[in-house]
């Protein structure tokens, strides 16, 4: 801790995302029998199977079958791999099994496994009978697969005697942002038949921590009636938004013996299933949940081949989109008339295609997945001619085109097993990053014919004889059975994949590419950074690059450079990558802009090179007139590894645009803003709070500290309401305006430790977005001296933003005692006592000009250190200071913002589009489509060209005609709406802020009457 | 072919067992057949090994220690169905006293297994000096296979609320709706009583349930079919079924009928008891 002073760190972290498609490589597969060699003896039937990739490392691998313990114990085992697949092990038996095998063929049953994020956390949700017939649900994590034995600890389990919750399915995720960041949440779906009726159900668990039931509720989500169940099958779809869909097959008719009656039904959840999965409601009765299609007939428990059918869902969400939704299913009048449909949704579940994206007969066992570019992988398995062909189809578009891999084409045999469900009731895909992972189960004769696209079998066996061994001599045939194959389909190859770093705690813990990020803090340590000269710097020992504040000055002065540093994890290949930079303000909701106008610079990388740095900085410009709060990002890209789109260009970061920085690894962001306070003086941080949503709200922040410091705090919304701070409180800044932008202060008296105040800006019960403004001791000359250079760029902006010319003098003189390397507090004094009454002076004058009320008090603050001044005291002078700037800067950014801002062009443009798209009385006007065409080709094409303003006027120019028509219709405001209009075209040549300012207006004016 | 569940059992339940021959400590003493029964009991996998290298393992996923020993199986005594191959093979011991082997030295271990990759890692429960002649250490470990089998057969003798033997009569499925993939599907066999070994004699037949789904939770339990004739080991499980109703769900509770005099020695040893 240094002393006497306090230093204040804002941390804006910025989140954007994305629905796109990358020009991925074609996929390379492999395939893998994962039964060990030391287990080459086995005839089991190791059937419906589950897997899963560990978030945090691709490489650690888990997967289930019903396979027992080859030792011969009743406990379970799990199949594990520690190289991405290529070998496997069975761990030692570890998981609770049925006590002793009465009837029940395996230890246990219904088993699904789910890796949460950065927790490292294994999940497990399985059926296990006891001794005397009675079934329980268990949930299970495991802390290290690879330990010997695992630690399985238990989270839940719920005993059932003849009915029990059925069908346990494992979803997980770590919280990467928000409430709750850094805890798992885990979802464990199932069809509860203890239950009357209505037996869909979720349990879930925001932090699953024992002792059991460690956080674990059970949500029924079907309120309609039922014939009496469900179906078996019901399935999550969980997004990092915090949005959580459920499928599930409600039975309406035929409960009795045979065919049932049934319709697919999507619930929605966008607080994590907080709200209990209410949140989408069927566009036909209003009841809760989506119907995606009704009349279904399911052959339960019918035959397709060997096979029994009646229950197969699938559904998955696009991470870049939590509104993109696809889901698969199954129905048929009987079991050999099985076909598997693919429908997708493009707005929450609420509406889906009327036909089929892809309709596949004699069907089964549908997977669903979405990798972080966007594209959907399709597994499923199809009875052909007697073989059973496990099929994955990918697509970019919605499968208007899809590439397809057969994995495995085999016959439709049971081996030594004579029951109804050989392969199992399901398989399962899932993405992890850029690639696809699976798992299916077929019959296991040693045959290179029957997979087409390779296979790999680690136990015995002879592929010139089809033969399986139980020995290394192959002496001892063995039966053939069914067996789990594993496949892993390579999106992009190693060396084609760039990413650049989110993150790096050392040398040997840094992020590695993966998507989403694994680090809750993307914004601090990423690799990016800013200098003042153009020198890159050199890493630390924790090999962190670190970063300048933004300059912003006249000639040199606002100079900036920018450096990245970019990563593969192959080599092999030259490629070069080039690095587009971006700035966007502190706070919340802001958009990111280009930071200069010079070409994007480049990193060449040679064929062995698995590291760049930007060996001469992009240097990017800030003139006196912008504030230094601000944070940059960076996204790059290749010809084979582009950006996944759209541009972090004019895009939100976070709500409602998405959380691009942590799902793609060719972006990542950095705050820039420090600046300095005094310990035990009161201090005080301003945040930019901008409504990037298209209609009018409430926006409520909700603030929160991790740290058991105890100090007094104040939130307050400039012109608006003012508490005290307390930990967990939120405050509503009302009726916000699209575009509007207000200002938040978080005002606290310094303590002597680190103070992290995370805000939250909420959409209902879900954080949608946020900063941290995190207060921390500093010396006082570092105050100083912070001081003095804020004060000379405070100055110098006023000058030359609102032409207040003497501010150029109070800004050289800060700059004249910065020359020397120390200021001491006399020196300090001495400069505030010359300097206090002239700063007064140019602050009433632009109080008086702007015609404006002194909405941040900042004659009071002056008031306050020109008493520090004259009592000498230097340490409430400093902060006094400090405190006066913090405010000037706001106010200074609030009369800028309120001429107009070129950010908000695209915003402007989405609200008009969306407007002449879906307000009736624009919707039928005659111009409406062109509106609308324009809008959305603009909107495509914001972030491809540097062109903005000059695209912006062109826009409005084929526009404004439009926008007068409109006006003149309009019976109400037509008066007001027709001068809007007017302005529009008078400004079509000014500045782009000007004309964003009469374009917002004009909007404001429109909304409201055709609200 | 399915291999049966122990490959190495070769006497049937009741065998005789052959006297001891080998010792526990050294060649000279002879092992008591409890402790050997113990032994057998806790380890699946039994096999005669020659130590090959000290404090080295033969899995990519493990690390060595003083414990860990890579073995060659010369000779594998026992062992579950699918690692009868492991003669000829080495595996990664975990041993129970590190540094209690030497290269080369050849013993019997009585393992579990513990790891399954590219190798197997087992880990040792006991030791003995290995024997000249396999044969009687073979005799006692099937012996005491047997007796474990016996011991589960005898267990549910005795839970047992009545053992009949006879004919079924008649099949007849109960068609109830199927709330569950994993539903029993039930139905009723009415069997004709030719006699009845425990319990009351409830009439001149005996009606039961049983599950036809062959789903993996009704795999292993019994399938009844007109004709068919046996003995009977009737419980009232699971629970939720209505406490008159008789099922026989597991593999052990029903027998053909020259197992008869087996299952009345059982019955008699059990009231003994």
């Amino acid at each position: 801790m240094r002393r006497g002073s306090g230093l204040w760190a804002r941390i804006m972290c910025c989140l954007a995302m994305t629905l796109g498609l990358a020009t991925a490589a074609l996929g390379q597969v492999q395939v893998v029998n994962i039964v060990p060699a030391s287990n080459s003896g086995e005839t089991q039937r190791d059937s419906e199977p589950s897997v899963t990739v560990n978030p945090a490392n691709p490489l650690s691998i888990a997967a289930s079958a019903f396979t027992p313990d080859p030792g011969g114990t009743l406990t379970g085992v799990i199949y594990f791999s520690t190289d991405g697949g290529q070998t496997w092990n069975l761990t030692p038996a570890f998981v609770p099994g049925s006590g002793a095998l009465i009837n029940c063929l395996t230890t246990f049953c219904d088993i699904s496994l789910r890796y949460a994020g950065t927790s490292n956390l294994l999940y497990v949700g399985d059926l296990v009978e006891d001794a005397f017939g009675n079934v329980s649900l268990n949930v299970a994590r495991v802390t290290n697969i690879t330990s010997m034995p695992p630690i399985l600890t238990a989270l839940e389990t719920r005993p059932g005697a003849g009915n029990f919750p059925d069908q346990p399915w494992v979803e997980a995720t770590t919280v990467l942002e928000g409430a709750g960041t850094g805890n798992d949440h885990t979802y464990v779906s199932n069809n509860n038949t203890q239950l009357v009726t209505d037996t869909a159900s979720v349990d879930l668990s925001m932090n699953p921590v024992p002792p059991p039931p460690s956080g674990f509720n059970a949500d029924i989500i079907d309120g309609s009636t039922t014939c009496g169940q469900d179906g078996p099958s019901v399935r999550t779809a969980v997004h990092m938004s915090g949005v959580v869909y459920v499928a599930f097959s409600r039975w309406t008719a035929g409960c009795g013996p045979g065919v049932k009656t049934a319709e697919l039904v999507v619930v929605r959840d966008n607080n994590w299933g907080a709200g209990g999965f209410t949140d989408l409601h069927d566009s036909g009765d209003a009841s809760v949940g989506q119907r995606v299609i009704t009349g279904l007939q399911i052959p339960f428990n019918q035959t397709l081949g060997n096979q029994r059918q009646g229950s197969a869902i699938a559904i998955a969400v696009d991470p870049n989109d939590s509104q993109t939704v696809y889901i698969a299913w199954g129905e048929g009048a009987t079991g050999a008339a099985y076909t598997l449909h693919v429908r997708h949704s493009t707005d929450g579940g609420q509406h889906w295609d009327a036909m089929d994206l892809r309709t596949i007969n004699t069907a089964t066992n549908p997977g669903l997945a979405i990798n972080s570019h966007g594209k959907v992988a399709f597994l499923y398995q199809q009875l052909t001619a007697g073989n059973w062909h496990t099929i994955v189809e990918r697509t970019t578009n919605a499968f208007a085109m899809h590439q397809d891999l057969t994995l495995a084409n085999v016959p439709d045999s049971k081996g030594s097993y004579t029951g109804i469900n050989p392969i199992g009731d399901y398989d399962n895909v899932v993405a992890s990053s850029k690639d696809f992972y699976g798992i299916f189960s077929g019959f296991n004769t040693a045959n290179t014919a029957n997979f087409p696209n390779g296979i790999t079998y680690a136990r015995q066996h002879d592929f010139g004889t089809h033969q399986l061994f139980a020995d290394v001599g192959h002496t001892m045939v063995v039966a053939d059975s069914i067996d789990p194959f594993f496949f892993h389909i390579t999106e992009m190859a190693a060396d084609q994949d760039f990413y650049v770093r989110d993150w790096t705690n050392s040398a040997i813990d840094h992020d590695n590419g993966q998507e989403p990020s694994t680090n809750t803090y993307f914004w601090v340590n990423s690799d990016i950074w800013n200098r003042a000269t153009n020198a890159a710097g050199a890493p630390n020992a924790n090999d962190q690059y670190s970063t300048d504040p933004m300059q912003a000055g006249v000639g040199a002065n606002g100079d900036n450079f920018a450096f990245t540093r970019v990563h593969r994890n192959g080599t092999g290949s030259a490629a070069t990558v080039s690095a587009h930079f971006l700035v966007s303000p502190f706070g919340t909701g802001s958009a990111f802009q280009d930071a200069g106008t010079d070409p994007d610079p480049t990193l060449n990388f040679g064929a062995g090179d698995s590291v760049q740095v930007l060996s001469s900085g992009y240097h990017w410009h800030q003139d006196p007139t912008a504030s230094t709060h601000a944070c940059i990002a960076v996204q790059i890209s290749t010809t084979s590894d582009p950006f996944i789109p759209p541009s972090l260009v004019g895009s939100v970061p976070g709500w409602p645009s998405g959380i691009a920085i942590v799902e793609d690894n060719n972006k990542a962001q950095r705050n820039l803003d420090v600046s300095n306070n005094m310990i035990d003086s009161g201090g005080i941080d301003y945040a930019l709070i901008h409504n990037a949503a298209l209609f009018s709200r409430d926006l409520v922040l909700r603030y929160q500290t991790t740290t058991e410091t105890q100090f007094k705090g104040e939130v307050q919304v400039i012109g608006g309401e003012s508490k005290a701070f307390r930990s967990g409180d939120q405050i509503v800044l009302k009726g916000m305006q699209p575009g509007e932008n207000r200002w938040v202060a978080l005002r606290l008296t310094q303590p002597g430790k680190p103070v992290p105040v995370n805000f939250f800006e909420m959409d209902k019960q879900r954080e949608v977005n946020g900063f941290t403004i995190v207060a921390a001791p500093a010396a006082l000359p570092t105050v100083i001296m912070d001081n003095l250079r804020e004060h000379a760029h405070a100055f110098l902006r006023l000058a030359y933003s609102f032409h207040l010319e003497a501010g150029k003098a109070e800004s050289a003189a800060a700059e004249q005692l910065l020359k020397s390397k120390t200021v001491s507090s006399g020196e300090y004094l001495k400069f505030l006592k010359q300097h206090d009454k002239p700063a007064g002076v140019i602050i009433d004058e632009l109080i008086k000009n702007q015609q404006t009320k002194d909405a941040f008090e900042i004659q009071k603050a002056l008031a306050a250190l020109e008493q520090a001044v004259q009592q000498n005291n230097v340490k409430a002078a400093a902060s006094n200071h400090s405190i006066l700037l913090h405010q000037l800067d706001a106010f200074t950014t609030m009369l800028q913002k309120a001429e107009g801002d070129p950010a908000d062009i695209l915003q402007m443009v989405r609200w008009h589009e969306d407007l002449y798209h879906n307000r009736p009385r624009l919707e039928t006007m005659g111009c409406s489509q062109q509106v609308v065409q324009e809008s959305q080709e603009f909107i495509r094409d914001y972030g491809r060209q540097r062109e903005h303003a000059e695209a912006y006027a062109r826009l409005l120019r084929q526009l404004h005609k439009c926008f007068k028509e409109t006006a003149e219709r309009m019976e109400k405001s037509h008066e007001d709406l027709e001068k809007a209009a007017e302005e529009i075209e008078r400004n079509l040549e000014a500045s782009p802020a000007r004309l964003e300012k009469v374009h917002r207006e004009f909007l404001l004016k429109l909304a409201a009457v055709v609200q | 072919m399915k291999h049966g569940r122990r490959f190495f059992l070769l006497l049937a339940l009741f065998a005789s067992i052959a006297g001891p021959q080998l010792s526990l400590c050294t060649p000279q003493q002879q092992p008591p057949d409890q402790q050997i029964g113990e032994l057998v009991r806790s380890s699946p996998i039994i096999f005669i090994g020659r130590a090959l290298k000290l404090k080295a393992v033969n899995l990519k996923v493990l690390k060595a220690n003083d414990s860990t020993v890579i073995v060659r199986v010369e000779e594998l005594l026992d062992a579950p169905p699918s690692l009868i191959g492991l003669k000829g093979q080495d595996v990664t011991l975990q041993t129970q006293r590190p540094g209690s082997l030497r290269e080369g030295q050849k013993a019997v271990f009585f393992t579990t297994g513990i790891l399954f990759g590219e190798h197997l890692e087992v880990k040792e429960n006991g030791e003995l000096p290995a024997p000249a002649d396999t044969a009687s250490l073979r005799k006692q470990i099937a012996a005491a296979r047997g007796q474990a089998e016996n011991e589960k057969l005898q267990a549910r003798v005795q839970s047992a609320v009545l053992i009949v033997s006879g004919t079924v009569m008649e099949v007849k499925p109960l068609g109830q709706p199927q709330r569950s993939e994993h539903d029993p599907d039930w139905a009723e066999a009415v069997i004709e009583i030719t006699s009845v070994q425990k319990g009351e004699q409830p009439g001149r037949t005996v009606t039961i349930l049983f599950p036809q789904s062959t789903d993996e939770r009704w795999y292993l339990a019994p399938k009844f079919r007109r004709g068919q004739s046996g003995i009977w080991l009737l419980h009232r499980e699971p629970k939720g079924l209505p406490e008159d109703r008789l099922t026989a769900l597991s593999p052990l509770d029903f027998h053909p009928l020259e197992r008869e005099p087996a299952i009345r020695g059982l019955i008699h040893s059990s009231s003994i008891r």
